[in-house]
Order: structure tokens, then sequence, then C-alpha cells
């Protein structure tokens, strides 16, 4: 159930007036019967009904809108003319206080309003407050964060720094051993060029192919052919090529079926030695 | 080559000597040879080889059933190229397929059986009469191959397998073959005075012979005309000796020297028209003559006292290598037909060589010679006059020369039964070619067909 300001606005009002007409008929029943007593209202009790309606005192929201006008009072008495006085003088205390009344409406509507206002105001400060602190405390967060982050890209690129120049210097350090290793090498490949183990490597390739070669009748002294050939690690022969050869077919032939029978060609005792070419002639003697 | 030039780029100071010693030999290796690719590091020379034979398969054809009478041709390849010494055929119980094109041969099994070649082979009838043989030879090692076609009928099938045998032959070893020859040699049989001589014909492995002259007296000394159409002979048939010529196809034949006394030892000249002879005349001496077979027009050639016989002509027909004892013993002379007065001795190791033959090539002298107490196959390089004695036998005669000069055929005994034989001309492999009960003479093997 929901419940519209207007329509409490409009009950506190209906309240006000129904209270204002009972109190109303009470007084000129008491001055009916004590005449012409004209005693003042007493302010405590309309004070006392006034506080007694407790909506009324509730702090409510502004009403711009205008008090209805009050419901259908009760139908006067037919006057007298003391009665008439009284009347009058009644009707004149009545009208005094719905001034008052109103007066004091006003002033509480004003002191609500005012009350609202100072109340929103406050709530306007505090949260401009909070967000001015939220404001602060984001940028501090943030600048604390920023500098996090630059202090560990600043840790990070220290780090790469570091293994970069790591890495350099193992780099350096392996290419000197290189060619440490690589001289060390040569000069080995130098040295083994010329020597014995050079000349027996020959010698065993030269056996291999030699017996291989199923000699043609034609392959008579003068007959000369070049072959290249290629190896791979192991001696497997890959590739064999007559660059040159001034004997028959068959001996064209009989070369290189010799030369791919010869596969697998004996290895180095000395791995250096190794080459994938070779350059073998065919020059029969006698 | 990069390693090369890196090598060179890369080293110590003390490397520059031999390496700009180096550079100049390469500089004038390139001058020399602007083609030659980089010498390898590793320089090997080859100058003997081995004669091992040559591992070949030679897978059965695919056959034409039944036109081609169930001839088997790829075992008369084998057969023929196993005889010639220069190969080892693979067994066929040890083959794992049995491919009959060369795009079916899988190299590596065949690789693996330690095989350099491998022939496959179809016969395939092209109509009622006609076979198509046709064989493909891969060598295995290098992966080349090449095909060739004979066209046969069933009736010659076995002469296109010695075709086919000779195709592989030359392929490989550069040499054209010699199986689709014939030989010639005569037979005896029987003790005298009852004997039965015939002259034979076959095919130089033996098989399909044809007697092609039968006689009661003595046949000798037959000789094939250069054209492989004509044999010449000594027929003792009217009780003395004649010299015919018989077309071997047809039987055709003419006597053309009946003179008084020895008519023996006919040769053809290489081109055909002459024949050189044995003659005695009525004064017994035997001596070289030269008969012109178009005139009957006869030159002396030699005039000795001592017998001179069994003449042979060198391939040029320019002259002569016959048997003469002028010095004591038989040993082998040779006269220039231009000059006959000049006779040149060309035997000596023994104190006996007879019955010369020349090499097709002219540059060796077979001849029989004697050993101990053996008569055997001696080849005598004629330019440096070394011997090699060939054969092993006791008492093997008539060495012939087949045409490709490879192998040499002559006659044998082993005790009661004579044997054809040949032998390869390096002496390495000696091959039985026909035995029969009785004697075997005088075979002499044919030119190559023209």
């Amino acid at each position: 159930m929901t419940e519209r300001r207007s329509d409490r606005v409009l009950a506190i009002v209906l309240s006000i007036l129904i209270h204002a007409a009972i109190l109303g008929v009470l007084l000129w029943g008491w001055f009916q019967y004590r005449r012409p007593t004209a005693t003042p209202p007493s302010l405590a009790i309309e004070a006392t009904v006034v506080h007694n309606a407790p909506p009324v005192a509730q702090p409510a929201p502004p009403a711009p809108t205008p008090p209805p006008e009050p419901a259908n009072p009760p139908p006067p008495p037919t006057p007298t003319p003391e009665e008439q006085a009284a009347q009058q003088a009644r009707e004149e205390e009545a009208a005094r206080q719905k001034a008052q009344e109103r007066e004091r409406a006003a002033q509480e509507k004003r002191n609500a309003e005012e009350q609202a206002e100072q109340q929103r105001q406050r709530e306007d400060a505090e949260r401009a407050a909070a967000e001015k602190a939220e404001a602060e405390r984001a940028a501090a967060a943030k600048a604390e964060a920023e500098r996090a982050a630059a202090a560990k890209a600043e840790a990070d690129l220290k780090v790469q720094q570091l293994a970069q120049q790591r890495k350099a210097e193992q780099e350096r350090a392996q290419r000197e051993a290189d060619l440490r290793s690589q001289m060390a090498s040569e000069e080995h490949i130098n040295a083994v060029q010329s020597s014995p183990a050079k000349a027996e490597y020959l010698s065993l390739i030269t056996a291999r192919i030699n017996r291989a070669w199923i000699r043609p009748p034609s392959a008579r002294p003068g007959v000369k052919c070049l072959l290249h050939i290629t190896q791979i690690p192991g001696g497997e022969i890959t590739h064999v090529v007559v660059a040159g050869c001034n004997g028959d077919e068959a001996v064209r032939q009989s070369v290189e079926t010799a030369a791919y029978r010869a596969s697998p060609l004996p290895a180095p005792s000395d791995p250096a030695l190794f080459d994938p070419n070779i350059d073998v002639t065919f020059a029969p003697d006698e | 080559m990069n390693r090369v030039i890196a090598r060179w780029l890369g080293g110590t100071a003390r490397q520059w000597a031999w390496r700009l010693k180096g550079c100049a030999l390469l500089l004038g290796a390139a001058m020399g040879l602007a083609a030659a690719p980089a010498r390898a590091d590793l320089q090997v020379l080859i100058t003997r080889g081995v004669t091992d034979p040559i591992p070949i398969a030679i897978v059965p054809f695919a056959r034409a059933v039944p036109a081609d009478g169930g001839f088997d041709v790829a075992a008369v390849v084998q057969h023929d190229l196993e005889s010639s010494g220069r190969f080892r055929a693979m067994q066929r119980r040890d083959m794992l397929s049995t491919p009959t094109s060369a795009n079916d041969v899988q190299a590596a099994d065949w690789k693996a059986a330690g095989n350099d070649y491998v022939v496959v082979g179809r016969v395939t009838a092209t109509s009622a009469s006609e076979l198509d043989v046709e064989c493909d030879l891969i060598n295995i090692q290098t992966g080349s191959r090449v095909s060739q076609k004979f066209i046969a009928n069933s009736a010659s099938l076995r002469n296109a397998a010695h075709l086919v045998s000779d195709f592989i032959y030359g392929k490989i070893l550069g040499v054209r073959g010699a199986f689709a020859t014939r030989i010639a040699y005569v037979t005896v049989h029987g003790q005298p005075p009852s004997q039965h001589f015939q002259l034979i014909v076959a095919d130089a492995d033996g098989e399909n012979p044809k007697v092609i002259l039968e006689s009661a007296q003595p046949i000798m000394s037959p000789s094939w005309s250069p054209d492989e159409q004509w044999l010449a002979y000594v027929s003792f048939e009217n009780r003395l000796s004649g010299v015919y010529v018989q077309k071997v196809h047809t039987g055709e034949r003419q006597l053309v020297s009946a003179r008084v006394g020895v008519n023996g030892a006919p040769a053809y000249s290489p081109d055909g028209t002459h024949l050189a002879l044995t003659l005695s005349g009525a004064g017994g001496n035997l001596d070289i003559w030269l008969l012109d077979l178009s005139t009957q027009g006869l030159t002396r050639l030699t005039d000795d006292p001592a017998v001179d016989t069994e003449a042979a002509w060198s391939p040029d027909g320019k002259s002569l290598y016959f048997t003469s004892d002028r010095a004591g013993g038989p040993q082998i002379y040779k006269l220039d037909i231009a000059q006959p007065k000049r006779v040149e001795r060309i035997t000596f190791g023994s104190a006996y060589n007879a019955r010369p033959r020349v090499s097709p090539d002219g540059k060796k002298l077979a001849y029989v010679t004697r050993e101990g107490g053996n008569y055997r196959i001696a080849v005598q390089d004629l330019a440096s006059g070394t011997v090699s004695v060939l054969s092993h036998g006791s008492l093997d005669e008539s060495p012939s020369f087949a045409p490709n000069g490879a192998l040499i055929i002559y006659a044998g005994r082993d005790g009661e039964v004579g044997t054809l034989q040949t032998v390869s001309v390096d002496g390495l492999v000696t091959q039985r070619l026909k035995s029969d009960q009785g004697e075997v003479r005088e075979p002499v093997w044919g030119p190559f067909p023209r």
C-alpha cells in the first residue's frame, strides 16, 4: 500500500479541522452552560491538541498546496442576540485561533522546509565530501599503482638488461670457444691433411673402389675416367658424376657402377679427415 | 666448397706460404682446365680393378604359350653369359620375385641380393608364326636401363635367346657377344678300319648340332668362309685327299683341289677370294700355296725342304702364320704374302708349337704347345712375345678364337671321351661344351653372321 504525500497532507489538515470543530462544539456547550464566563481559551489545551496530533508534528515535507476548504462546519444554532454577541466573540476568537494556527502551520512548514533544506545541504555537503574523499582516495591509489608499475618496469628492465648482458657474455665466450676450437681443428685438419692418417684413409678408399671395379676388356691402358663422388657421414655414396671418360660405354658404366658398389666407403680413423667430396680417377694400367 | 674457402680464409700466418703456392697451382690448373670443377680434397687413383664375374640376375621371361613351344629363353641366356666367365648368375630359387618388365623390378631387393644387373623380358606372339622377344637390362647400382627387341619364330627362338645374350654382353662389357655364332667340328666313331666321320655344324654353345657331311673316310681341317655361308675342308672320300668347299645351308659343294699328293689344310682368306692350302705335289714336300677361288690360279708361298703346313691368315689378309719344322721341331712362322721369302719365326719357348690361329684383332696367336708330356693350348701376345698356357689337358688340340676374341674353343680328350671346350683368353674360365663317346676333332669357330 503506497501512501502518497498529498494523501498524508490531506489527512493531517482534515484531522486538524475535525479537532477544531469538536473543540468549537465543546466551547459552545460550555458557554451555554456558564454564561457569560468568558475564559480565555487555554492555549495549553490547544497546544495539547496540536501536540496531540503527532502526524502534524512530524517534520512534514513542504506542502505547497494550500489547505483545503474546511469541511462543512456543523450548522450554527440559530443565534440569539446574546448568543449573537457570544457567537461574534467566538467567531472572532476562532478566526484568531485559525490565523494563529495558519501562522503556526506556515511557521512549521517553513521550519520543515528549512530543515529539509538544511538536511539537503548537509547531505549535499556530505556527498561532496564523500565524493571528494573518494576521488582523493582513487587518485592516491592510482598514483600508488603507477608508482608500483614504474618500479616493476624498472626492476624488469634491470633483470632484462642483466639477462642480455649475461647472454652476450655467454655468446662471446661461446664464440671465443668456437674460434679456439675452430682454430684448433683447422690446425688439426692442416696437420692431418698431410699425415699418415690421411694416407691410410686414401689407401682404404682406393682398396675399396679397386675391389668394386670389375674391369671390362675395353678398359685398356690409356683409358682415363674421372668421377666426382659424394659421400655422407657413414660413407654411403649418394651421388656419382662421371666428369670425363675417354673409354667406351662399358668402361663408363663399369666405373660408375664401381663407385656405387664401393658404398659404404670406409670411415677415416680421424673424423677430421672425412670429406663428402672425393675425386676418383680410373686409369687402368696393364 | 664453403668449408674449403673458409679454411683458406682463416688460419695462422705461417700457413700462408704453402697457401700461396697452392693458389699458384690452382691458378695454373684453372688456366689449363677452364671448365674443370674444383678438386676435392680426397683424390683417389684406381689402376687395376678386378676381373670378378659380374653379378647378374636373369629372371624367367614371360612366356607365349603355346607358340614358344615351352622354350626357356632366360635359361639359355643365363648359360651363355655364365659360359663366358664374365658373369655370375643368380640362382632362380633365390629370387624373391619374377618381374617381366623393368617397371616391376624392385631395385632394392635385387641389390640386397648382391646383383649389379637384372635382366627381365617377354616373349609375345605377334602373329601365327612370329614371336617378339623383348628384354630390359637394368643396372641396379646406377639405375640406368636399356631395352631391345628381337623378332623370331618358334624355330629361331634359340637363336633369339643368343641374340639377347649378345646384347647384354655387349652393353655391359663393351665387346660384341659371340653367342649367336656357330662352330664346326669333326667327330670320329669306331676304330680303323671301320670308322665313321661326321662334319658337324652347331650353335656356339654346342647345342643344335647338324651333320653336314658323313664319310667312312677321314674328314679334316674345316675352315669357315668370312661370310659364314661356306665351309672348306679336306675329305678322303675318294681314297685320296681333296679340298672341298660346301655351302652350309644347302649342302651344295665343289671340289677345289685334288692335285697329286697331299691336298690339305685349307684356310679362307679374310676377303673370301682365296684359300691358303698345303700341297705336296709329286715330290711329297709340303708347302703353302695360294689358290684363287675364282680363277683356280695357284701361287706358291713357301719353298722349303721342311714341312710347311697349317696356314692361318692375319685379319688384314697380308700375312700368314704357319707351322714348319725347318728348325728341327715344329714351330710357328710368319710370312708376308707380298714378299713370301720374308719369313719370321714367331714361337720359341717349347720344342713343339703348332697349329696357329690368329685372334680377330690380330694381336694374339693361339697354338698347341707341348708342356712336359702334355699338349696344351697357349696364347702368345704378338707384340710382347708373352706366352700364357690356358688349358690343362694332356691332348688338347686345334684352338680357334671366337669372333669377338674373348674365348678360344679347342678339342680335348678325357680318356676315351672326346670333348669340346672353351677357355677365356685370360685363362680364367674353362667350360666343357660337349662330350662324345669317341673323338671330337678340329673345332673352328665361325665368324659373326652378316
